[in-house]
């Protein structure tokens, strides 16, 4: 809000210091000072009042935090000593709890109204508003009631405020239609709706320069009901500013009093008003919640109770007990003993409570699973030259059909936003090959030769994922590559096998450095080349999925290189992880044997070592592939294998070995015709 | 045979000593002085014909001639390997200034870097690290942390509602509800991640974005030490030489809430545009966890209390690494990134 110093000083006496100290002060009072305009003998200050109290966005609301502050006491501005006797013509009707009161006053206005002198230099001539448009205005930023002024002449019949039961439309006061929800409070006369309370009110009775009796509105609604109204109005006027943050439940008829006053040329003529005003709460507190929330054992009763005074309360001091009457212009949000320590503390200042950092016992700090991938994962990825990003977790519906044009099923499992302000957000992702790919895709753009970034992140499914720890998301780790493996490489690019196997590479590091032991066996993600992909695997658990990414998306996103992509999945990692190695170190010699075998394309060749393993010859201690060579006429690759024969208590003869390769050579031809070349 | 021979002998010693120029000019030296047919050898079989008198002198001369033929072979050996050595090394030369197969060093996002930098600081003080679903019900986000129906932060228009009938958590203080609901007690966790509110995204807001909050419930913990623990770790993230102050603030799950403020660094104080004149930058949100959400986990708030402040960790980020515009942390840009 925009204070004029000059105001706030006719509530208090405040020190004589600069403005630019000055705000120091509002800021310690949580009245944070966004810039200071000083011109024209004019200091306003410009406020970010906190969101729940509607009370400082007053004059007076803000002279009562300096109040407490200095302890110095408030003028209150004058005010008409009494309302009228008379009754209004207009009837008041409140059908709804969430009007806690309805005032109004009815002022007869001569040809020129004349406001009190006093308030002219608040006034600004330039507005083009009615005076008592500009009357109400300064009311509500002198005191933080909000008024509304109706041509008497344009209600029929008395008002009623209701809850409605369907959307309507209203042209406001600023002539712009608006659609009204259901469920919001309206002001009717007996046949239309003449003001939206507490947001705005319409056009159908607004005061012109033809009027001749207002009447003026001065009542209490819900915060929330306002609030609703006016964020579904798409609308946010002073009022509601001010009625969303909760309003003085006192104060409505003081305001009346207070316009009555200014007025002084005109005669208000009646006066109505119905109330259905709750108690104030009284909080019974003990000063040693106070202490021990300050750090000051010594604090006595009757310093709190004298700060509290000044801030409105009424206290009462009952032995080491406060009993504090909670002011009406802190109704609707001082409720438990914290709200009232709070608004001790600010009179004092956060700064003048003495700070302690309490004594504990520690406790066994652990790292949590991600923190100890992390810790495992990134030194490795950052010495590899990969770069950490942090991609959105959400995409478009553009996005959706691309998977869909390569998986209906696997597109139909995205969790949607159902109410994103944005297409962009419409869907969480439930791979990060897409934000990956475009991140690539730029930064090859900028003319970056090695682009290799990883992230560890969530996906998102609608059907959830099963043995994780969140209902419907999953850590992942991914990495993806494109353009040469060596950073800023001057020699000719080595080729996609090579930067898959290098690729590979460092994810048998990473799974190296959890001592798991795995397999990489063919996969079937149908986002990935089909021909150009695997999957990593342990304990039948699938750890990782990597490949280049697959062509069609490749072009939907023009991309003109290769992309390879993978997709960890740490979960799973982290179950299989090992804290220490089984190796085992034996003192007798292994015998090695080098087997060549006509693979089949498209057989992977670590298909081989699989059924090798299931075979689970004897004495077999590990084999391993330690060379390939393709004919370009034949339609097999020639994959060699290095098997370590080993036994842990003796030295093995080379005819037992001999006899072990030749059971293995015969169950690889007869089950699954593989051929042996050398 | 006499002593006049031996010095002719001498003469044609050094004569042919110093036309050794290579392997096999030494070779054919080392076998003409040294050799089994060589000229010391016969020497030395002619001592018996030298007369008496001379013998000694003639045979210490010939002894010496023989050591400074060896000790020549030797030395011209070792000069000529030496040198063939050397001949070969320079044959291997490789130019090893040529470009090194640098596969790069991989940089960490700076976001990570600022919770790790906070995160040291507070496991010193006990505290552990705690994760939580992202896709979150309304009561652990809101309901549970005295955010009640009619709170703006509740708005369709600043919340993400799935069609499974979740929220996309809005901040990280979700966790906590979790964590209390387990009722182990003293509870020092800390909770970072991403957060999400539905909004349009510009230089200073993104829809997603991250947050690191910290709580500590335990009995006899308040106010006071809230201020302490907040001076100690934001002196720690900032620097000690940084001041550091409290103003009011409201969160719906704290009270009192505080909003911790350090000096602008830009202006040292003083009040400049970056501040908006006001010399302090507000860097965490803070408070006394509320009363009404200590009950609802089942504890007493007369003896159970409870402190928990926040950093947008985003624009920790933004603050520390120089990039006030929050979408260049997400649009991973490497150029920019790496330049960070």
């Amino acid at each position: 809000m925009k204070l004029d110093l000059a105001l706030l000083k006719s509530f208090i006496t405040l020190p004589e210091i600069a403005p630019t100290e000055l705000r120091h002060v509002f800021d310690d009072l949580g009245l944070e000072v966004e810039g200071i305009e000083d011109a024209f003998g004019k200091v306003i200050f410009n406020i970010e009042t906190l969101a729940h109290r509607g009370d400082h966005l007053s004059a007076l609301g803000i002279a009562r935090e300096f109040a407490a502050r200095y302890l110095k006491p408030l003028t209150f501005p004058d005010l008409l000593n009494e309302l009228p006797n008379t009754p209004s013509t207009i009837a008041i009707k409140i059908d709804t709890e969430f009007c806690l009161g309805y005032s109004l006053l009815a002022i007869d206005l001569p040809d020129a109204l004349q406001l009190a002198t006093t308030i002219h230099k608040y006034l600004d001539p330039e507005s083009g508003q009615h005076p008592i448009v500009q009357l109400s205005n300064f009311v509500l930023t002198e005191l933080g009631q909000p008024t509304h002024a109706f041509d008497a002449a344009k209600l029929e019949g008395g008002l009623q405020v209701i809850v409605s039961t369907q959307e309507e439309e209203i042209i406001g006061l600023d002539l712009k239609k608006y659609l009204v929800p259901a469920s919001s409070l309206l002001i009717k006369d007996s046949k239309k709706t003449v003001a939206v309370a507490g947001v705005i009110g319409c056009a159908n009775s607004m005061v012109t320069s033809e009027t001749k009796q207002v009447v003026i509105e001065s009542a209490i609604f819900c915060p929330t009901h306002v609030r609703k109204t006016a964020r579904a109005m798409g609308l946010s006027t002073d009022a509601s500013y001010l009625f969303e943050r909760g309003a003085d439940i006192y104060l409505p008829d003081l305001a009346l009093r207070r316009i009555a006053k200014l007025v002084l040329n005109a005669r208000p003529s009646a006066f109505s008003s119905v109330k259905n005003l709750p108690p104030l709460l009284n909080l019974e507190i003990e000063i040693g919640r106070f202490r021990w929330h300050l750090n000051q054992p010594e604090l006595l009763p009757a310093k709190v109770q004298e700060r509290l005074l000044a801030l409105g309360y009424h206290v009462e001091i009952i032995g080491e007990k406060l009993k504090c009457l909670v002011p009406s212009h802190r109704y609707w949000n001082v409720k438990t003993e914290a709200c009232v320590i709070e608004d001790y503390c600010r009179t004092v200042g956060y700064n003048s409570i003495p700070a302690t950092i309490p004594q504990t016992v520690m406790p066994d700090v652990l790292d949590h699973p991600s923190e100890f991938l992390i810790d495992a994962f990134e030194p490795i990825l950052t010495a590899q030259g990969f770069n950490e990003v942090i991609t959105r977790s959400y995409y478009s519906n553009d996005e959706v059909d691309l998977i869909a044009e390569l998986d209906q099923e696997l597109a139909s499992q995205h969790l949607k936003i159902i109410n994103s302000l944005e297409g962009a957000y419409s869907n969480l992702k439930l791979t990060n090959i897409l934000h990956l790919a475009k991140v690539i895709n730029r930064n090859l753009r900028f003319n970056i030769p090695t682009v290799k970034i990883y992230e560890f992140g969530r996906i998102f499914n609608n059907q959830g994922f099963p043995q994780t720890p969140y209902q419907l998301e999953k850590d992942f780790l991914t990495l993806a590559f494109a353009g040469r493996w060596y950073d800023n490489s001057w020699k000719k690019p080595v080729g996609l096998v090579e930067n898959l196997a290098n690729f590979s590479g460092v994810l048998t590091s990473l799974l190296s450095n959890l001592k798991i032991d795995f397999q990489i066996l063919p996969s079937k993600n149908p986002l990935l080349h089909p021909g150009r992909q695997s999957q990593i695997v342990s304990n039948s658990k699938t750890l990782a999925v990597f490949g280049s990414i697959h062509p069609l998306l490749k072009d939907r996103l023009g991309f003109k290189e290769e992309m390879i992509f993978a997709e960890v999945f740490l979960d799973e990692c982290y179950q299989l992880k090992k804290i220490k190695s089984e190796f085992q170190i034996i003192d007798y010699p292994p015998i090695k044997w080098d087997l060549t075998f006509k693979v089949p394309r498209r057989v992977a060749a670590s298909r081989v070592l699989q059924v090798i393993e299931e075979a689970n010859p004897q004495f077999l201690k590990s084999a391993v592939i330690v060379d390939s060579f393709d004919k370009p006429d034949e339609n097999f690759t020639r994959i060699s294998y290095r098997f370590h024969f080993q036994e842990v208590s003796r030295t093995l003869s080379n005819e037992e070995v001999d006899q072990v390769i030749a059971k293995l050579l015969v169950d690889l031809k007869e089950q699954h015709q593989l051929e042996i070349v050398s | 045979m006499s002593l006049e021979n031996i010095i002719d002998i001498k003469k044609q010693f050094h004569l042919e000593q110093a036309a050794v120029l290579d392997d096999v000019q030494l070779n054919t030296f080392r076998l003409a002085w040294l050799g089994k047919e060589g000229i010391l050898k016969k020497l030395f079989s002619k001592l018996k014909d030298v007369p008496l008198a001379d013998k000694p002198t003639f045979a210490q001369e010939i002894n010496s001639l023989r050591d400074q033929a060896e000790e020549f072979v030797r030395l011209k050996q070792e000069e000529f390997a030496a040198g063939q050595r050397n001949k070969k090394l320079a044959e291997e030369y490789l130019d090893l200034s040529l470009p090194a197969n640098y596969l790069g060093l991989g940089k960490v996002h700076p976001i990570r870097l600022v919770e790790r930098k906070i995160t040291k600081i507070l496991k010193k003080f006990g505290f552990s690290f705690v994760e939580g679903p992202e896709v979150e019900t309304e009561y652990y986000c809101f309901d549970a942390l005295n955010i009640p129906k009619h709170h703006p932060a509740r708005d369709m228009q600043d919340t993400f509602f799935t069609e499974s009938g979740h929220v996309l958590r809005t901040h990280t203080t979700a966790i906590l509800s979790r964590e209390l609901e387990k009722k182990n007690l003293p509870l020092k966790s800390i909770y970072a991640g991403r957060v999400y509110r539905n909004e349009t995204e510009d230089a200073s807001h993104q829809a997603m974005f991250h947050q690191y909050d910290l709580v500590w419930i335990e009995e006899g913990i308040g106010l006071s030490h809230l201020m302490g623990l907040m001076e100690a770790i934001l002196k720690g993230v900032y620097g000690q030489e940084r001041k550091v102050r409290f103003v009011p603030k409201f969160y719906p799950y704290t009270e009192p809430s505080l909003g911790a403020q350090i000096d602008c660094a830009l202006c040292e104080g003083k009040g400049c545009p970056a501040c908006d004149g006001a010399g302090w930058v507000t860097v965490a949100g803070s408070g006394v966890v509320h009363q009404n959400v200590i009950k609802e986990f089942g504890f007493n708030p007369d003896i159970v209390g409870g402190i928990a402040f926040g950093f947008g960790t985003s624009r920790l980020a933004g603050q520390f690494f120089n990039a006030p515009n929050l979408k260049t942390l997400y649009d991973a840009d490497l150029r920019y990134l790496g330049a960070l």
